[in-house]
């Protein structure tokens, strides 16, 4: 039976069943039918089982749905029941919709289901285990890496096939824009000089590969296999080519396999024996401008072959940039071997240990898979390049924007990574890990970062790992937050600690706390931020000034000025001030010396009134005849001043030039006998009081009222309590305790600051939790009179006079 | 507006300048009297400074800028020629009512009189005047030491008694902007306040980190035979000496503490505004050897014949030997 005619008619069954459905639903729900239910009873009860059998059923339904999926079943029991269970409804039918969605997917092909096997098959593969130590193999190698050199890297290059400028030439040096010496790209001239062939341009049938299952690759791995491939690359026209790559364990990063593919055979060359520069000589083929070189993303290729075996290509076709230019979805190989042959490449192989040898079957053959179609796919792209360009015009010519961008690839020069600890430069400086990161650091934890990033790449180079192993860049910026300060908390703030860092905690350790008494006055993580940025865009400008010149002449780095210098005034003010006002003409001259005669310096008019208390007035109070003695005691005040005035770097208190009635000892000798009486109520010294004790039993004077008891009851206890105080109302302490007003340090408005909270070990976390508010440019907004009450508001015609 | 019911006022649109028939016979005739700028970019006009102006404040001070002799034969002056009157009460007790203060209140009033511009102003300080009381305390602010003075407030009042255009009186009969660019004079005017203020709390002894001086800076366009001149940077710029000023700044500089209290932009500098804001810092830093001078002056004839030390030396008013206030 055919299942798209089945489909048709149960699809109608069901619409013409459902459309009925509706259409009796709506009919009975036209009719009145509380009304019918009440009139008839016999009608209600019908009605009633009615109810009952469709709850059932919409139950049993729901039941039979809710088995394939995880819902539960809502139980129906009566009407109500459907909403107060709505949800569950609700539930049941979206899992019943997201199925039909994903069943959706998967037929019109948007999802592809596995089957068992499959997924099995591809946890399967998966799951192959990797021995965790192998021995490194670089430590084998004829020349092994030593992970420290400075200055250009010098090319491998023992000779020189199909040069056009000797190999001698290429080896000159030159200073490049930061100083230093390099070593040209010994291929240069070849590369730039180099023509695609004419055939590139025409349209031809893609030569279809080799069946992948029926061939095999050749595993070359002695002298003579490479001397029998090379006889064979020399007769093909194009070759694709491919590495495999691993740098976990070793500082720089190792080629450890080079696939090569002709039209017809492919090789898996093993680039991990000791004799591994003598590959050099597949340089007959990969600097031979007559066959051609298809690689598939070959930025990093490039570097990585003239690095570990000295190679350099001329006639590079990059399908990567060929994707691009084309505009596809995908520049991946994966996506292109999809795309053109629906060939899975299984890409988890990618990130394998590659070093392993022998190769397991499912390597060899993910490593043969990435060259054997490659030739197939480039066929297709170049005529897919050629469909779609427009020779006449240039920025159409799409096959030439590939031309080009491979030639730049080809181009790339391999520079010994050298750390760069004071600006944090280069691929492997610190600068390049921070800046893409948003963090804010204390100038402390600023440096505590750049010194164990120094470090790991210190320990990384000695070591021959990468600097991942050693550490992830992740538990850098852990450490600099957290400032460990032993090996327990080193371990605990990073996760997964390597056995290297296990080893050299300790010297972490050291690391850690040098760099943070070292930042203690260290730049701020912001301006060491602007100013690197600031010499890589000058260093940028000068890169483009020496391309642009296509000269290798050295030049001193001209960095911008990122200081500015403080102000310096430059005006000249010849006689800025004018000498007369054209407002007051000759009058204010006149009228300022008459005001300038009467100012007095007698200070003490300047000083305010020590505060009135209410001791003063209950004083007042007690004897009328108080109100007398000030009058009398302006003369000796007058006269005690003008000695003061005499004596003026004297420190002097106001108490002693305010000119109250509390008098001092030294006032009260001065006093006139018959005011005694009442001197001594407002005596302040202790000794006083007893003399005066003394003088009122001699003379045998009048009896105290009982205000003035009461009132030296009440300065006794006064002064008791003054004493039990301790310092805080005696002046004269203070008074000397107060150190000068420091004008020239007084705290700028700007930085005005609430006073150091806490202090000791409380004053680090303060500092912590709470930043320092910098100045608020709106606080005065807030400021600003907000108006008065409704009654004083500054009224039409009424000036505002001061009072004071 | 609230109404002003205690005075016959005049029309509040303000009062025209008078316009002579020979303006309006010879149309060459008033393009000749607008005034250029003689001096040059870093000059700026004469400072007139006084201290101890108001008898009765505690300290004062009068700042005008005097309009130098033109050799035009117009009535109406071709620049207008600031001037300002500044008198600080205080500090002085705060009044029962007022919340306890740990420092000194500082309150500023900035009043044109009714005449101070060629547009009528009113008796009642409106939002322009509020404005500039608001900068005026922001760049005192940061100069008082108010520690000194708890449970006390000062007063500044300044009182514009001239103020400065915002352009040339005669672009209004020209058909052009007449002052549609807006406020340039405002910047003048709140740099001769700062200057001023500093040098009325000077006078009334108030204890200050440093004097504050303002400056001001813009960047103009000036047309030459008729084509646009390149933009330039002048300190001091008289607004009706400049036909298109694009930006302006005024700030309130500290020399001697290389500090910024007081900043107003006004206008599209374009990149970069640094240079300007230096430029003004330049204006104000002149200004203050003008308000160093007068302080000084004013100090030494305070204390002529009294204090010994000062005779005829240059000393500063934080000089004088330090009065502990203790009581």
């Amino acid at each position: 039976m055919d299942p798209a005619a089945d489909f048709k008619s149960l699809q109608e069954t069901i619409q013409t069943a459902l459309i009925a459905t509706t259409r009796t639903a709506t009919s009975i729900s036209a009719g009145d039918i509380p009304f019918q239910r009440t009139l008839d009873p016999q009608l209600a009860s019908t009605l009633d089982t009615q109810n009952a059998r469709l709850l059932r059923l919409t139950e049993r339904l729901l039941e039979s749905v809710a088995t394939n999926s995880h819902s539960t079943t809502p139980k129906l029991p009566d009407i109500e029941s459907i909403d107060n269970n709505w949800r569950d409804v609700v539930d049941v039918l979206d899992s019943l919709l997201e199925k039909a969605d994903t069943s959706l997917d998967e037929f019109t092909g948007a999802v592809k289901r596995m089957t068992p096997a499959e997924e099995q098959g591809a946890a399967a593969s998966k799951a192959i285990v990797y021995p965790k130590h192998l021995p490194k193999p670089q430590l084998s190698f004829e020349h092994v890496p030593t992970n420290n050199e400075t200055g250009g890297f010098k090319p491998l290059l023992t000779s020189k096939p199909h040069a056009k400028v000797p190999l001698e030439e290429g080896l000159k040096t030159y200073i490049d824009a930061s100083g230093s010496e390099q070593y040209p790209h010994p291929y240069q001239v070849e590369i730039q000089s180099y023509k695609y062939p004419a055939s590139l341009y025409e349209k031809t049938e893609p030569i279809q590969y080799l069946p992948f299952e029926s061939t095999t690759a050749t595993f070359v791995d002695t002298p003579e296999a490479l001397a029998a491939m090379l006889a064979e690359l020399k007769t093909a026209k194009e070759i694709a080519i491919d590495l495999e790559h691993h740098d976990n364990r070793s500082y720089i990063g190792i080629v450890s396999l080079m696939q090569i593919s002709t039209r017809n055979k492919d090789w898996i060359i093993d680039t991990l024996k000791p004799w591994r520069r003598r590959l050099e000589c597949l340089n007959e083929v990969f600097a031979d401008p007559s066959i051609l070189k298809v690689l598939h993303g070959a930025y990093m290729d490039i570097v990585w072959l003239q690095r570990d075996l000295g190679l350099y290509i001329v006639g590079l076709f990059d399908t990567f940039h060929a994707a691009r230019t084309l505009g596809y979805p995908g520049a991946s190989l994966a996506y292109l071997l999809k795309r053109f042959i629906d060939f899975d490449a299984q890409k988890q192989y990618q990130m394998a240990d590659w070093r392993i040898r022998p190769l397991s079957p499912e390597l060899f053959d993910y490593a043969r898979a990435d060259t054997h179609f490659l030739l197939y796919v480039f066929d297709n792209m170049r005529n897919e390049l050629i469909d779609r360009s427009t020779f006449s015009n240039p920025d159409e010519d799409r096959i030439q924007t590939v031309f080009e961008k491979s030639m730049e690839t080809a181009l790339q020069r391999y520079e010994h990574p050298i750390y760069d600890a004071k600006l944090g430069l280069g691929p492997v400086g610190w600068y390049r890990l921070l800046s893409r990161t948003p963090v804010t650091y204390s100038p402390e934890q600023f440096s505590v970062f750049k010194a164990v990033h120094e470090w790991r790449d210190k320990i990384a180079r000695l070591e021959d790992e990468s600097v991942l192993f050693i550490m992830p860049n992740h538990a850098i910026f852990t450490i600099a937050r957290t400032l460990p300060e032993d090996k327990t908390s080193i371990f605990a703030a990073i996760h997964n600690v390597s056995p290297i860092v296990r080893m050299r905690a300790d010297e972490l350790v050291n690391v850690i706390s040098t760099a943070k008494a070292a930042g203690k006055d260290g730049p701020q993580l912001n301006d060491e931020l602007l100013k690197i940025e600031c010499i890589r865009k000058a260093f940028r400008r000068q890169d483009a000034a020496v391309i642009t010149n296509n000269n290798t002449v050295s030049e001193t780095p001209v960095l911008e000025n990122i200081q500015s210098n403080p102000l310096t005034i430059t005006v000249e003010t010849p006689l800025l001030r004018a000498k007369s006002s054209q407002f007051w003409g000759s009058l204010l001259s006149e009228d300022m010396r008459q005001r300038i005669k009467s100012f007095t310096s007698n200070i003490s008019l300047a000083l305010p009134l020590p505060p009135l208390t209410a001791e003063i007035f209950s004083d007042a109070t007690g004897s009328t005849l108080e109100d007398q003695t000030p009058k009398v005691e302006d003369t000796p005040a007058m006269q005690e001043e003008a000695l003061a005035e005499e004596v003026q770097d004297e420190v002097f208190t106001v108490k002693q030039k305010g000119g109250s009635r509390k008098r001092t000892a030294d006032g009260v000798t001065k006093e006139p006998a018959h005011s005694f009486s009442k001197l001594n109520i407002s005596n302040s010294g202790a000794t006083e009081e007893f003399n005066d004790d003394q003088i009122m039993l001699g003379k045998d004077d009048a009896p105290l009222s009982k205000a003035d008891k009461n009132a030296r009851r009440k300065e006794k206890k006064r002064k008791a309590a003054q004493e039990t105080s301790g310092e805080g109302l005696n002046y004269d302490d203070t008074v000397e305790d107060e150190a000068p007003f420091d004008y020239a340090n007084a705290p700028s408005v700007l930085k005005a600051q609430q006073p150091e909270k806490g202090s000791g070990r409380h004053g680090k976390t303060d500092r912590k939790k709470k930043k320092p508010q910098g100045f608020n440019p709106y606080a005065k907004m807030a400021d600003v009179p907000k108006g008065l009450a409704r009654s004083q508001r500054e009224s039409a015609g009424r000036s505002k006079t001061f009072t004071s | 507006m609230i109404d002003d019911r205690r005075r016959i006022n005049p029309p509040s649109g303000g009062t025209s300048a008078p316009v002579f028939a020979r303006t309006v016979k010879e149309p060459e005739y008033l393009p000749s009297l607008r005034p250029t700028r003689e001096r040059g970019p870093n000059d700026l006009r004469k400072i007139f400074l006084q201290t101890g102006i108001v008898p009765s404040a505690s300290g004062s001070a009068y700042l005008e800028i005097p309009i130098t002799q033109s050799k035009t034969t117009s009535l109406i002056p071709p620049r207008s020629s600031l001037k300002i009157a500044c008198a600080v009460h205080g500090p002085k007790p705060l009044p029962r009512s007022a919340p306890f203060s740990p420092h000194l209140l500082l309150t500023t009033t900035v009043k044109f009189a009714p005449f101070a511009t060629r547009n009528r102003r009113g008796y009642i300080r409106d939002s322009a005047e509020r404005d500039l009381g608001v900068h005026l305390e922001t760049a005192l602010r940061g100069v008082l030491i108010g520690e000194r003075w708890p449970k006390s407030g000062v007063e500044v009042i300044v009182t514009i008694i001239e103020g400065d255009e915002d352009a040339w009186w005669g672009d209004s009969f020209e058909g052009g902007r007449g002052g549609a660019g807006g406020g340039w004079g405002l910047l003048n005017v709140l740099a001769g306040c700062i200057t001023v203020a500093s040098a009325a709390i000077a006078d009334a002894e108030i204890d200050c980190v440093d004097m504050v001086s303002g400056g001001v800076a813009a960047v103009v366009q000036d047309q030459e035979n008729g084509k646009e001149a390149s933009r330039l940077v002048v300190m001091d710029p008289c607004p009706s000496e400049h036909r298109d000023i694009l930006a302006a700044c005024v700030v309130g500089y500290l020399p001697s503490r290389d500090e910024i209290t007081e900043l107003w932009f006004k206008g599209d500098a374009g990149a970069p505004p640094e240079e300007l804001i230096e430029k003004a810092t330049h204006a104000a830093a002149a200004s203050m050897s003008v308000l160093r001078e007068v302080v000084l002056e004013a100090v030494q004839a305070k204390f002529q014949g009294q204090l010994p030390e000062f005779k005829g030396k240059s000393k500063r008013k934080n000089d004088q030997p330090d009065v502990e206030m203790t009581g």
